[in-house]
């Protein structure tokens, strides 16, 4: 396979929820993820970060409805995948780490078993060289003792030993890509780098393609690759790391950097976004940021703005970049 | 000068079953000068939401003392202390609406509790100019909590706090549920009325950017026990304990220097030995000593507290240098 060739390469996905009368909760949207590559999804709390997430992990809700023009994996299309098909690709091609760890692993069932569980179906494995490749995977997730660790039950780790155990669970099966939504949400600000350099640190060496889903842009800049920016379904700008926040063109991704504690030097640099995302039940303009921007025009209202080529390797969706 | 709050030898032990201790708040001592803003930062299990109790005396403390400008309010058991002129001094700022605001009762009548009142009748111009105040639309107080948005309950509970006319506001992570936008409004919003009104701060928070840009002060709390205390910039500059050099080493967007990242798990807080260094088990610079002696906050220079055998070998402890 061309290693130029993106992993994942999806164009014009819709995803609606309700009536049809109300506006697609994601607006039209391409994405691609290159092998190795570390993207993080960044946006406010219903952005439908998690929802292009889900799409990538084929857990869409059943009330969602979606339509995509292209949606292919390595190669593979998957836009017509039914839930067997995904059943093969997901934890195989496709592992997945949530937010709130201890909820997502069996209380009552010690790691060892369940990790060694997902090992065994996917690499059919038994016995002692089973035995062998769980201490193995727990140690390659840094867990310290992995052996000792084994006959450990959830509630005797913490928060960040659950969500390693759950990173190595998603990586059991040495996917191709890794989806992270909010990996570290609620863990202890030197649990989250760690976890996060874990994760960083799969990707480079496994070449695995990693979408890491966050509403913290601190953390985006310090781990991803390339940062995607999510505004109401929309995707407005996409650059490297740096580069965003270097040189943010869009008017959302500069207000969005302007809110976030560790750019400003003090309280007064601090500036909200202002306004809302539009009620998608009601009159959505074209550009879903134009009713809180100040830069907007007529056309913003009427013409969605493209995403277009502000410099190598970064785009950006406005008719007015600043 | 004088200090508005004085934290002196504070415990609050909780038993655990019939024979163990859980150590939250082990030996802490603070102070705050009426005016300044204090920010305590610590991971989950530090003590600093229990600390926060403590001082707003929602919780009574198992040994030690909490001084209100020189007055013990920590000896006043916490049921009684409603009844005492200083509860309306000292008011509190939980995160989200479901720490403070009653879901069962309108905005208005939920504002108006600060006051000890219904909310009806002569308490009203009162709480639609405290609303002003915290820019929360009038029209929004006849609504039930549940009915605004995240911003718009802060901001109902920021009121709720100030009608009463506190000096002292404790503030536990008032805006960690929040989006980065919201949160830069509250914030700008606590700033405005912490200098419009002389409010005294002690701030939770686990975010130490936003301690930085909230705060004049700032204590470390690692297991209950402060290990470093002195000026916010200067901390993060130079963090003088190991663990504060983890933790502002962990926080994305600062330079990392390599060493000072730390890996493990904190001991636990029950039954600690007291004659070991509660974080020893994770320290890069650990020795001998610390194995055997709990160290003691100790003054070092620039109004910097640390409890650290090897503090005193400043600059040169791990030639981190970054800030």
């Amino acid at each position: 396979m061309n290693a130029a060739l993106p992993l994942v390469s999806i164009r014009g996905l819709q995803i609606h929820f309700g009536g049809p009368q109300r506006a697609a909760t994601i607006d039209r949207t391409d994405l691609d993820i290159l092998r190795g590559d570390i993207v993080a999804l960044v946006g406010e709390s219903g952005s439908g970060k998690s929802l292009i997430a889900h799409t990538l992990a084929g857990i869409l809700a059943p009330a969602a409805r979606m339509r995509v023009e292209r949606f292919d994996f390595g190669g593979v299309d998957l836009r017509q995948q039914d839930a067997p098909a995904w059943r093969a690709i997901r934890g195989r091609e496709v592992g997945i780490v949530f937010q709130n760890p201890r909820a997502a692993l069996d209380p009552l069932m010690r790691i060892g078993r369940q990790l060694g569980e997902v090992i065994a179906h996917h690499r059919l494995l038994r016995g002692r060289p089973l035995l062998d490749a769980t201490i193995a995977a727990l140690g390659e997730v840094r867990i310290p003792d992995p052996a000792a660790r084994l006959r450990a039950y959830p509630a005797e780790l913490s928060g960040g030993m659950c969500q390693r155990v759950m990173l190595a669970i998603a990586l059991a099966a040495n996917p191709a890509l890794l989806v992270a939504d909010e990996p570290t949400t609620g863990l202890d600000t030197t649990t989250q780098g760690a976890v996060l350099a874990l994760i960083a640190g799969h990707a480079r060496s496994r070449r695995m393609a990693t979408l890491l889903i966050t509403h913290d842009l601190a953390l985006a800049r310090a781990y991803a690759d390339r940062i995607v920016v999510l505004h109401a379904g929309q995707i407005v700008e996409m650059a490297q790391a740096a580069d965003l926040f270097d040189r943010p063109t869009h008017p959302y991704t500069r207000r969005l950097i302007k809110a976030t504690p560790v750019e400003a030097a003090s309280v007064s640099d601090l500036s909200g976004i202002g306004g809302r995302p539009p009620d998608l039940d009601g009159k959505v303009p074209a550009c879903r940021f134009a009713g809180r921007c100040d830069r907007a025009g007529a056309i913003c209202t009427t013409d969605r703005p493209p995403l277009a080529s502000v410099a190598p390797g970064h785009q950006s969706a406005c008719w007015n970049p600043a | 000068m004088t200090a508005l709050l004085e934290i002196v030898n504070l415990r609050r032990l909780f038993r655990i079953g019939r024979a163990r201790t859980l150590h939250a708040i082990d030996d802490v001592s603070l102070r705050i000068g009426a005016g300044r803003s204090l920010g305590l930062v610590g991971e989950s299990g530090s003590g600093k939401s229990t600390l926060a109790r403590l001082v707003v005396r929602l919780d009574d403390p198992t040994a030690g003392r909490i001084l209100y400008e020189g007055n013990d309010i920590g000896a006043v058991p916490a049921h009684a202390f409603g009844r005492r002129p200083a509860r309306s001094q000292i008011q509190f700022v939980f995160q989200g609406a479901d720490d403070t605001l009653n879901p069962a009762l309108s905005t208005a009548r939920n504002i108006a509790i600060g006051l000890g009142a219904s909310g009806g009748g002569d308490v009203r111009p009162h709480v639609e100019q405290i609303a002003a105040e915290v820019e929360l639309p009038r029209e929004l107080l006849e609504r039930r909590p549940h009915q605004l948005s995240g911003g718009q309950q802060a901001r109902a509970g920021i009121a709720r706090a100030l009608i009463a006319r506190p000096r002292l506001l404790v503030l536990d992570e008032p805006t960690a549920a929040l989006d980065v936008s919201v949160q830069a409004t509250v914030l700008k919003l606590i700033d405005r009325l912490r200098h419009t009104r002389g409010l005294t701060l002690l701030f939770v928070s686990h975010d130490l950017e936003v301690i930085r840009l909230m705060c004049d002060d700032v204590a470390v709390l690692y297991l209950g026990r402060i290990a470093e205390t002195g000026p916010v910039a200067d901390v993060l500059a130079r963090p003088l304990h190991p663990y504060t050099r983890a933790l502002v080493a962990a926080a994305p967007g600062r330079a990392k220097a390599d060493g000072d990242l730390i890996g493990g798990e904190p001991a636990s807080p029950i039954d600690p030995d007291p004659n070991v260094c509660l974080f020893a088990n994770r320290c890069p610079l650990a020795m001998p000593r610390c194995m055997t002696e709990r160290p003691r906050p100790r003054a070092i220079h620039n109004a910097r507290i640390v409890a650290c055998h090897r503090s005193d070998e400043g600059d040169g402890l791990s030639g981190s240098e970054a800030y």
